[in-house]
């Protein structure tokens, strides 16, 4: 049956969407980020560091090593920043370093994030099937993959890269980013299931 | 009974990394098979699950920063491996030797003192085209939300990437997929390619849509840097078995001017249309406007297939809004078409002002009755020139959309 289109701008507030992120209403002083300006470096911490902190705790599966890596970040951005091209986004560009952070941190380490299955939060068993799952069970469940499967799943499910360029980053080829992010998810997926 | 599609590719369709045939296949199978459904469902949520929450860095944490920073602390951060592994080493050398070429000639130049008044537009121009396929690449990642059909957007997009008077060509694929309002996977659509092009002095904006369960049908054309793509809406349609049936429908809109839009619909099927349709040509090229008289009906009559409608309207400086009308009268069931004639009425109820983007605007209520509607949806058309100007319904639930930008490339 045909359903006719609707204007959505017609009807704003009519719909529960998703936030866009917001448009920040001034450009970053990038200059002032450069010589190292509190202020400056603050407004970047506003902006972006949530959500790489976010990325961060994905990629690492361990809280503390992410808010480890988003503290470096920051301290090392200003002096960074004389190597940045000012081409493309300034977000997508202090993400990508963020992840090649991790990436380093995970080189480095022997795993050693040993959650006990028992300290993880468990789906409820009132939880509707239905509903989207726990975001915290995901995580959980996320945290306990391997860290050549979670990388992959990390950078392209939350960070949305194109697998060309997780392989890029990664040293790998195209087909074997792609088969980990399936069997990343696929194992994600039974988790899940098990947990229901 | 056909075989179940690996989950690899179940989550590849999902990822929207498999190839258009590919994609396809798993596509109609998900029409008709739960069990898929269910396990793309899965994943759908998991991802949801994954990326919907941006957690807030403590402010403790920047005091920390600020601290070390104060305290003459300092870490080298790894910035240029990402970019120094762009491209292979082939690439880099011809890099090297373009630029090479590039001094030389610049060099050239130099010494044969030849005014350049050209190329300070000529280097604008692919600054535009290089800057937006930037842009937009660094945004190739599903955006998910709820309700309505809306644009693809860059927010955060600089405005003057793309004007009007600096549009660019540009070529996008894209796909959409729809959850009904339980979240049940409902539409698997669909790759869209859409184009912007010049043609003399009208920029023609063109759709390809190979829709193996549904038929989109384009609601709105935006045209600035911050919303590439197209308003659409889905109609759901399961299609059994593509190899049978599925549409494959072209639409290009032209603009004229910068108010008004030409449209031009061709719809194609690989199986028979019903009979009075028409036939795979293209449909006719139609422009509507209106002159409503309050109290009076306008009757659209019956639509079969064969149907062109536009009516479009500005709706703010720099990007036009365009709705679509359009009737599409037959359903696709098990091999065939069942052809089913579909009616509008509309009556003007009286006159309002309307607050829009492009500011008030006087317009015509118009109440408009489906034949299959049980509450009519209101339009409203400017006064001025009865172009529509709005469209509501209250009674349309929709669910979630997912579009995944594909590619976007500038020429």
């Amino acid at each position: 049956m045909l359903r006719h289109s609707v204007d959505v701008n017609s009807t704003p507030g009519a719909s529960r969407v998703v936030p866009a992120p917001a448009p920040h209403p001034l450009p970053l002083d990038l200059d002032a980020l450069r010589r190292g300006d509190a202020t400056a470096l603050g407004e970047v911490y506003r902006r972006h560091a949530g959500s790489i902190l976010g990325t961060l705790r994905g990629l690492l599966g361990d809280e503390m090593a992410a808010e480890d890596v988003l503290h470096d970040l920051f301290v090392g951005l200003p002096e960074a920043l004389g190597r940045y091209e000012e081409r493309g986004l300034f977000e997508a560009w202090l993400r990508r370093v963020a992840a090649r952070m991790a990436l380093e941190r995970i080189r480095r380490r022997k795993r050693r994030i040993e959650l006990a299955r028992s300290a993880l939060p468990t789906a409820t068993a009132d939880a509707d099937a239905e509903s989207l799952p726990d975001r915290l069970l995901v995580r959980a469940r996320l945290a306990e993959l391997p860290d050549s499967l979670r990388t992959v799943v990390v950078l392209r499910e939350i960070e949305g890269w194109p697998h060309r360029d997780i392989a890029r980053f990664l040293g790998l080829n195209e087909g074997a980013v792609m088969t980990r992010h399936c069997r990343g998810m696929k194992r994600l997926r039974l988790a899940m299931e098990r947990d229901r | 009974m056909m075989g179940h599609p690996a989950e690899s590719r179940l989550i590849g369709f999902l990822d929207g990394s498999l190839a258009d045939g590919r994609r396809r296949t798993v596509a109609a199978h998900l029409a008709a098979c739960q069990r898929c459904r269910d396990i793309v469902q899965a994943h759908r949520l998991h991802r949801l699950a994954l990326v919907g929450e941006t957690p807030e860095a403590p402010p403790a944490l920047l005091d920390r920063v600020l601290a070390t920073r104060a305290a003459g602390g300092g870490v080298i951060l790894p910035v240029d491996l990402g970019r120094e592994r762009r491209g292979s080493p082939f690439t880099r050398h011809r890099l090297k030797v373009g630029a090479m070429i590039a001094a030389a000639a610049a060099g050239l130049v130099m010494l044969t003192r030849v005014p350049l008044p050209s190329l300070g537009l000529a280097r604008g121009l692919d600054g535009v085209g290089s800057t937006l396929q930037e842009l937009w690449s660094d945004a190739l990642r599903t955006q998910s939300y709820e309700g309505p059909p809306r644009l693809l957007e860059r927010p955060d997009a600089p405005a003057a990437v793309l004007d009007p008077s600096r549009m660019h060509e540009l070529t996008a694929r894209y796909e959409t997929t729809r959850y009904d309002e339980h979240g049940n996977l409902s539409s698997v659509d669909s790759l869209t390619v859409l184009r912007i092009r010049r043609d003399g002095d009208v920029w023609r904006i063109g759709f390809h849509e190979g829709s193996p369960t549904g038929d989109l049908g384009v609601t709105a054309v935006a045209l600035d840097a911050r919303t590439l793509a197209v308003r659409t809406m889905t109609r759901l349609q399961a299609y059994p078995d593509t190899r049978r049936g599925g549409a494959v429908v072209t639409r290009e809109y032209a603009l004229v001017g910068n108010t008004a839009v030409r449209y031009l619909r061709r719809h194609t099927s690989n199986t028979p249309p019903p009979p009075g349709a028409n036939r795979g040509k293209p449909d006719t090229l139609t422009m509507y406007q209106l002159t409503p008289t309050e109290g009076a009906p306008l009757d659209f009559g019956d639509w079969g297939v064969r149907v062109a409608l536009m009516t479009a309207v500005p709706l703010s400086r720099g990007w036009l809004g365009a709705f679509d009308g359009t009737g599409f009268s037959s359903n696709y069931r098990g091999g065939g078409y069942l052809a089913e004639r579909q009616s509008d009425s509309r009556r003007v109820r009286g006159s309002e002002t309307l607050t829009l983007p492009i500011g008030e605007v006087k317009a015509w209520r118009v109440e408009r009755w489906q034949h299959y509607g049980v509450s009519p949806m209101r339009e409203y058309y400017r006064q001025s020139d009865g172009l529509l100007a709005a469209e509501l319904a209250d009674d349309i639930r929709y669910g979630s959309t997912e579009r995944r930008l594909l590619s976007v490339s500038v020429p």
